[in-house]
Parts: C-alpha cells; structure tokens; sequence
C-alpha cells in the first residue's frame, strides 16, 4: 500500500500527471468495452480450457473487466476518485474461491495491462516513451500489488481458518486422534476424545509416551507402532486392549501412519473405542456357542429317538415291512425276514406285490386299500385275512397299514399279527354262547336235556363235534346212575349220512334243536344201549365219581389200559376213547353224560375239554333253570289263586271304604236336619194335641214354616254337593243379592235379640255372577254367623269395591273361630262340636270359588268373627 | 211343689218348644242359651234338674256339664242332643240319661221323669206319696 501511494507521489510529482492522466481517460473511456472484451479473449486463448480462470465466459469477463475499467479510468480522472479497493477485494475472493493461483492472477493483470497499452500507444508514435504508458503500467502495477496483497491475505485467512478448523474437528472428533513425534514416542497432541479414552488429562497426555497406553503384554503391539512410525510406514490393528489411567482396559483399533505437513514428519494414531462391537461379537460368540450345543442336544436327543425306535420295533411282535409311496420295500425287520427265512437282500427293493401271495393282497381290498394310504394317508385296519398255509389249517392275520412322514417323502408301514389261535378260541367260545342261548330257551326238563345232548354232537362246526352222548341220571334214591337218553347216530353209515346232509344243507344249531318235534326218546337208535347203562354211585366207576367229584370233565384217552375204567363198561360202550361230562345243577349232582368219537375217532383233546368244562357249566345252569322253572309255574298257580282272593279283599275293602264315607256323609246330614225336624215334629205334635189353640197354633205353624225354609236352605247345600251344579251366569248386582238375601233373613235378625245391618256401597258395578247360587252361599254365611251367636247379636253385611273386585263381608259379634282353626273350617264335614255341620261353609267356599273369588275367615279385633268373600268384576260376554 | 228345670239350647226353636212342653206337664222351665250362662245359673238358683244340647257354639255341652257338676255334683242332667253319637263317650256318662232329639219327646220327657225320681231328696218322696 505504501509503496503504491508512494509511485503515485511520484507521478504527481511529474507536475504535467494530472493532463496525463486525463488524456489517458479521454483515449480509454470510448473504448472500455471493446478493451474488456479483448481482454476477456485474450484470457481464453492464454489459459488452457481446463485452467480454473476459464470459470467464467467471455461475458462475464468482458461485463466484470468493463466495470473494473470505468472505475481505474474514473480514478485517473480525479486521482480523488476512490481506489476500487472494494471491487478488487470481491474479486480476488472469487478468484480464490475459483481455485485461481497467484500466478494465474498476476498473468490475468498482465494481459490487461497489455491491453490497455495498446490503446493508449495508438495514440502516439511507437518508441515514444510517452508518459501515458508510464501512467498505465503504473496504475496497473499499483493494482496487481493490491490484487498480490490482498490475495496474501485471503490466503492466510483461508489457512487459519483452515487450521481452526482442523484444530477443532481434532478436538472433537469422534475418535481418539493423537500426535506422536515419531522419534521419541511421546504424545505431541491428543483431542479430547483421547482424554474420555484414556482417562488422562490432556496436560497428562502431553509429552507422555504413547508406550504407557500399552503397558504389559501390549507392550510388544506398542513397539511395533513405534517401528511403524520411525520407518514412516502406517499400520491398523483391531481391538487391541488400550490400557486407561484406572487400570482397566477398553479394546480400541489403531491406526496409526506418518504425516509430513511441511515441518516434519509426525506421527499420527487413531483410536477407535470398539467395546461395542467387542461385546457383540462375544456375544455373537457365545449364542453360536449355545446354538452349537443345542444342535449338539438335538443331534443326540434324535440319536436316542433312533434307536428307542428301534429297540421298539424290535421288541414288538408283529413282523414289519416299510414302503415308500410306490409300495416298494424299504426295510423289513428280522422277524418278518425270520417268518419268510429270506435275507433282507431278497425282499428290500421289491414291490409289495412281489412278496405277498396275490390271494391274500386281493382279500378285503388289501391292495387297493395300501395303495390308498399311499396317496392319500391316514391307517387302515384289516381283520382276518387269511393266509394261505401248507397244512390247510387256516391261518389269520389282522393287518394294519399306516402312512407316517419322514421330512418330505411318506413311508407306509406295514404289520400284521398272526391270529389264528385267538380266533379260534373266540369261536369256540361264540359256539358255546350259541349252545348257552338254545339250552336257555328250553324250559321243558325233558327236551333241555335233549338239547344237551344234541348240542354235543349235532356236528362239526355246529355243535361241539362229538360223535355219541349218552346221558345218565341220578336215581331218586341218590343211588344209581341209570342211562336215559342218548343222541347220536346208531352207525358208521348213518353218521356218514348225516354229516353229509348237514354240510348241504348248511343247518345251524337252531334247526337241528327245532327239527325234532316229537322227543320220541323210546325209538331212538341209541335207546337200547343208553338203558343197559347203570352204575352204582358209591365203589362204581371210578372215572364217574372223579367227574362228580371234581365237578370237570374226565377224559379216557386209551380206555382199555386205564384202571378207572373197568373192561365191561368198555366193551359195552364199544369205544377204546370216551370222556365223561358231570352235570350239576346249584352244586346238586344230577347224573353225568359220556361222550365219544366212535365213527370219526377224532380225538379229544385239551381244548375240547376245555370247551366241555364250560359247556357242562352252561349246562349246569340251563338245568338249574328249568327246575326252578318248573317249580316256578306249580307256584304260579297258587299266587295267582292267592291273587284272585287278595282282589277280592280289595273289592270288599273299597266298597267298605265307600260305604263308610257315605255312611259318614249321611251322619252329617242326618245331624244337621235333625234340629229343624225335631222342632218341626214338636210343635206339629203340639199343634195336634189342640188344634183350637189359635195362639198356640199361629206360633207353632210360624216355627214350623220356619224350620222348613231351613230344611230347604240344607238340602240346597246337600244337593250342591251331591250333584255337579249347573251354573246360570248373568250380569248381576251384587246388592241387589244380598238385599234379597237380606229379606229371606229378616224373620230370623227380628231387630230385637239379632239385628242386621247392610252397608252397600253404592257403587258397586255389575259383574257376572249365578244370583241364586251367590244367594245360597249369602244365606250360609248368616247361617253361620247366627249359629255363633245362639244368645243374641249383630250381623253386619258390608259391600264395597276393591280395585279389580266386589267384596262382601259378614260380620257378627259371636263366639268368633277358635284360635288354632284356619281354613279347615271351610273343609267338608270339618266339625269341633260346637260347629255345624260342616256342609254348608264348603259349599260357600266352592260357589265362590267357581266365580273365581276367594274367601277368608278372620276374628274381629273386640268379639266374633267376619267372612269376606271377594269376586272379581267381570264384564259378559 | 214344682221343679225347676235349666233348659240349655242354643238353637230358639227349640228352646221355645222345650219350654212350652215342659211347662205343659207341670216344670218351671228357665232357658239359657249357652253354657256359660247355665254355669251361672247353677251357682245363683235352686235348680232340679238341667236338660242340656251338646252341640253349642262358644263351650259344647260336655264341658258345660263338667263345669256344672263342679257347682253341683248331685244335680241330674239329661242330655238332649242332635248328635248320636256321643252315647259312648265316657264323658257323657258323668249324665243321668243321654236322649236324641226327636219331634217325640216322650223319651225326653220319661228320662227326666226317672231322673228326677231317683234323687235323694226328701222333696221326691213326698211328691211320690200325693
């Protein structure tokens, strides 16, 4: 600035400036544009495109310069004029701000003073040093001074500020950043973060050795950081434990590199506080460490599934054959492989067509039904498929098929369970609930025990396949088994015939039970033999009296060579095998049946004794049965004798009963008319004994008229009660009721000894009601009062409306109801002695009641008793 | 001399007809209308005899008698009621004759006749004798 104000000094010091310079401006003013313009493309045409001082266009350039130019002509003018001070400091900003160097700014002025100089040197002859150039480098060297200045400043602000800025976003950063002379290792500078960090101060940090954040076994990680920063090389590390002033450790990453600003080098380390991600890694850590576990536990759980699996399978006595969904055999367990004597090698891969005869996979749908569950899941159940077998005898299996998932293939699961034996067993025990149930419906002793009989040997499959039975009883005497019946055929031939016929015709147990109609026992083939057997009870046949004894079959395999058995018995049964079957009845002994196989020569085995032990305990029963049975109709008949007479007890007893309430009835009635006739005949006799007694006359016919009426108002009441009423309803008034009542009282309430008032409300509307019935029940309600005062009183009758109802209410002043007597007054013949008869209060209650009203009897406060008969209002129809 | 009969019956008819007979054959009748009042009667007056209903409102003749041979143990009563059927009822023998009421009172007339003759009174033998 000096210096410049100084060559102005200068110039004005010419003396001859001041024309100067306004011979300048004369020669600049009419051509500032075209000037700036030249200028502005020179600019272009120097600078190369991508140069910053391109920023702007031509315009711009030639528009900013012009202005700039008006001022500096303005100035040379007036030398007052003010310095474009302010314009040359906004656009050296912005030149900075471009990015513009200094030396690309002097340049741009250079031009310009090029420029300008051109101008002005057209106005006089070259080579002429005239001042006027001298004028212009000068007013252009004064401002590229300025320009040189001022972007010195700019320069350095923009550096402090830089430097401020930097300083501070290392005082606050987020992370650690520490300067490190790289020489000594000791902390040049630490942001704040470092002071959080590492719980020292900054005035501790300064000047410490970086090597005391890193004590102990870091130490070796601290060294290499040192070497780092010597050989100016960089270096990272993750969460290494950084050591705080209170001795514990935060895991930290390091980076750490050399930087050179122009005055060295120095070290620069970042700390990047990582306790965050350390802990999440550990944790990390420690759920892949459970999770491993747990897959561990499941892994070994499923192994022990497994082979619980297997043990089961193992265990389990059905042979097993697993499928996959196109039926072809996964695996087939050892006992499916021990019943077929095959290797698993021969049977795993096949289809399961392959390995099951076609005649057991068509049984039932067998097939269709595995093919099912194939597709579509679920089990099946298969009872009583038979197996073909070399030995014909049948064998059964029940089948079961089921569709279990394995992850996303189906796999069926095949087993079977061998059930011959148990159905034969069933179907021994269905042949004798079949037996049990003939033998229960045979009531008759006779054809039960030929049922019996037949039972055992009506043929295989039907009965219990025995050939001959015999049946023995026991004699009366308890002494003697003597043969009685026996079934069977005579011969080898007959039985053939029969057999035969049996299996055409297919018969059942029934029909061979219902075939024989008439129990001819005397033509029965085996008749002649049955009765040749006898045998006494006591040092008899001893297989007898074990069966007896023991109460279970005894059976004689070979006959001839056992002791219990003596020869002749033998030779007349003519069977070397035969069992015996006792029959008892509620723990009696009733006789024995001998059984054998003389045609077929089958022989008998442990089930069929089996069978014949439960069947004689059937029998047993069916026997006991029937003797109860038959002692059961000779009792019947005398019950119902005894039935008959108990009836006709019966009848006697409730014709009695009758009699005795009608007589009761009749007492009662007799009572109450017996006042009013024994006065009536009294005075009639006194009427008799002088009938020209007028007096005496007048009065008796007036007692006798009276006790008439009430002999009537009696029989009224008894017929009331006697027959069902006919009820005349019709819309009546009340008071006009009672008024009529009133009159037929009037001679008894004679004003003197009984008095009787009315007090009608006036008001009471019509309702519907029987009057001559409401007059009856009136007249028993005055009755009544009288007859509770005999020595005199008042009966009052009151009318009045309550609500929805008409009340009447008698009230008199005698002896009043006794204290522990309710409603049972109203009661037919209810009596104490000192009330009436009893009739004429019901009869009361019930023409009331059939007006649908109700009555109560309760004592007055001071002496006798009211009646209030309420009725309800009823409109006709 | 004439003997007094207490005549007891609720019933005014019968009362008046009572009291008209009895009168007719040589009694002086006096009549009560309920068993109270006869048990007055009794404590107050010289009675002969007392022809009593049973069936009463207020106390029933059973106990009216009760009451009055507590009074007067030796004075006959006739019972005279509507009621059969207390013949047999122990209390009812505590009375001299038990009639049923009838239009014919011989019966009635008879009892009190013997009931009255069978007293110990002096005044009985003397009447017997005219």
């Amino acid at each position: 600035m000096e210096e410049h104000r100084g060559r102005v000094r200068a110039h004005e010091d010419m003396g001859r400036d001041a024309e100067v310079a306004a011979a300048v401006a004369e020669a600049i003013e009419p051509a500032l544009p075209d000037i700036a313009r030249d200028w502005a493309e020179r600019m272009h045409s120097v600078f190369s495109d991508d140069s910053p001082a391109l920023r702007l266009t031509t315009e711009q350039y030639a528009t900013g310069m012009a202005d700039m130019l008006r001022l500096i002509v303005a100035r040379m003018k007036d030398h007052r004029a003010p310095e474009p001070f302010e314009r040359l400091e906004t656009l050296t900003q912005r030149a900075y701000a471009a990015g513009l160097d200094a030396a690309d700014f002097n340049r741009a002025w250079i031009l310009l003073e090029g420029c300008l100089l051109d101008v002005v040197r057209k106005q006089h002859a070259p080579g002429d040093p005239w001042p006027g150039c001298v004028l212009v480098r000068g007013e252009i060297d004064a401002l590229r001074l300025k320009v040189n200045e001022l972007y010195a400043d700019i320069t350095q602000r923009e550096l402090r500020r830089s430097e401020e800025r930097h300083r501070q976003l290392l005082r606050y950063a987020s992370d650690a950043i520490i300067t490190v002379d790289p020489a000594t290792g000791q902390i040049i500078s630490a942001n704040l973060r470092t002071e959080a960090l590492t719980g020292y101060s900054g005035d501790e940090l300064r000047g410490m050795s970086l090597a005391r954040l890193w004590p102990d076994r870091e130490r070796r990680f601290a060294r290499q950081l040192f070497e780092t920063m010597a050989s100016a090389g960089s270096q990272s590390a993750q969460a290494v434990p950084l050591t705080r002033k209170d001795g514990s450790t935060v895991p930290v990453d390091v980076s750490a590199s050399v930087i050179d600003v122009g005055d060295g080098p120095i070290g620069l380390a970042i700390l990047h506080d990582v306790s965050e991600r350390v802990e999440l890694e550990r944790q990390r850590r420690i759920q892949a460490a459970e999770l491993e576990r747990r897959v561990q536990e499941r892994t070994a759980q499923l192994a022990w599934l497994t082979s619980l699996n297997e043990s089961i399978i193992q265990s389990m006595p059905s042979p097993m054959l697993v499928l996959d969904t196109d039926l072809r055999i996964l695996r087939a367990d050892e006992k499916c492989l021990a019943e077929w004597q095959v290797g698993a090698e021969e049977v795993e891969g096949k289809n399961v067509v392959e390995v099951f005869p076609g005649e057991v996979l068509e049984q039932q749908g067998l097939l269709e039904a595995i093919h099912h569950v194939a597709s579509d899941g679920g089990s099946r159940q298969f009872d009583g498929v038979r197996w073909p077998s070399p030995d014909e005898r049948k064998k059964l299996l029940n089948f079961r098929i089921r569709r279990v998932e394995n992850g996303d293939a189906g796999q069926i699961i095949l087993l079977w369970d061998d059930v011959t034996a148990v159905a034969e067993r069933t179907y021994g025990l269905s042949l004798l609930y079949e037996i049990g149930q003939a033998m229960q419906r045979t009531r008759d002793m006779d054809w039960l025990l030929h049922a019996i009989l037949t039972c055992l040997t009506a043929g295989p499959a039907i009965g219990l396949g025995l050939n001959r039975a015999f049946l023995l009883l026991i004699d009366e005497n308890a002494e003697q088994l003597e043969g009685r019946m026996a079934v069977g055929p005579a011969s080898a031939e007959d039985a053939h015939r029969i057999w035969s016929d049996v299996a055409e015709v297919h018969k059942s147990l029934r029909d061979f039970l219902d075939a024989d109609e008439a129990l001819d026992t005397d033509h029965m083939p085996l008749h002649d033999l049955v009765t040749k057997m006898r045998f006494r009870l006591q040092d008899g046949e001893q297989f007898i009296t074990e069966a007896l004894a023991t109460r279970q079959p005894v059976v004689m395999s070979d006959a001839r060579a056992d002791p219990r058995v003596s020869g002749e018995f033998v030779d007349l049964l003519g069977c070397n095998e035969f069992v015996a079957v006792p029959l008892t009845a509620q723990d009696e002994p009733l006789g024995v049946i001998i059984a054998d196989n003389l045609y077929s020569g089958r022989p008998i085995t442990e089930e069929d004794l089996q069978l014949l032990g439960m069947f004689s305990a059937q029998a047993g029963i069916a026997l006991a049965n029937a003797a109860a049975y038959r002692d059961l109709e000779l009792g019947t008949a005398e019950l119902q004798a005894t039935l008959e007479q108990l009836n006709m007890a019966q009848e006697s007893l409730v014709r009695a009963q009758q009699l005795a309430a009608v007589g009761k009835m009749a007492a009662r009635v007799a009572h109450e008319i017996r006042n009013p006739l024994t006065t009536v005949g009294g005075f009639a006799r006194s009427i008799l004994r002088d009938p020209t007694d007028r007096e005496n006359t007048q009065q008796g016919s007036k007692i006798i008229v009276e006790e008439l009426d009430r002999l009537e108002q009696i029989l009224d009441n008894l017929l009331y009660v006697a027959r069902p009423r006919t009820v005349a309803f019709g819309m009546s008034d009340i008071n006009e009721i009672v008024t009529d009542t009133y009159q037929l009282l009037r001679d008894d309430f004679d004003g003197e000894t009984w008095r009787l008032e009315l007090a009608l409300a006036p008001d009471l509307p019509p309702t519907l009601a029987d009057a001559r019935q409401l007059k009856q029940a009136f007249l028993n309600l005055a009755k009544n009062a009288a007859e509770a005062m005999p020595e005199g009183g008042q009966l009052t009758i009151r009318t009045w409306r309550d609500d929805a109802t008409v009340a009447v209410a008698f009230s008199d002043t005698g002896v009043g109801l006794g204290s522990d007597v309710g409603d049972e007054i109203f009661e037919l013949f209810f009596s104490t002695r000192a009330v009436g008869s009893g009739i004429g209060l019901f009869v009361t209650r019930q023409i009331v009641e059939e007006h649908g009203g109700s009555i109560q009897a309760a004592n007055n406060p001071d002496v006798g008793a009211t009646f209030t008969v309420r009725l309800p209002i009823r409109e006709g129809p | 001399m004439k003997k007094k009969i207490l005549v007891v019956e609720d019933d005014k008819h019968q009362r008046v007809l009572l009291e008209m007979e009895l009168t007719r054959v040589g009694y002086d009748v006096i009549c009560v209308a309920g068993g109270k009042d006869a048990v007055e009667k009794v404590a107050t007056e010289p009675l002969d005899l007392v022809v009593l209903d049973i069936g009463m409102p207020d106390m029933d003749g059973l106990e009216a008698m009760q009451k009055i041979l507590d009074v007067d143990r030796k004075l006959p009563v006739v019972i005279n009621t509507a009621y059969p059927s207390f013949k047999d009822d122990f209390q009812s023998w505590s009375a001299d004759a038990y009639v049923v009421k009838s239009g014919d009172l011989t019966e009635l007339l008879n009892e009190i006749d013997k009931a009255l003759a069978s007293t110990t009174r002096p005044e009985a033998a003397e009447d017997e004798g005219t």
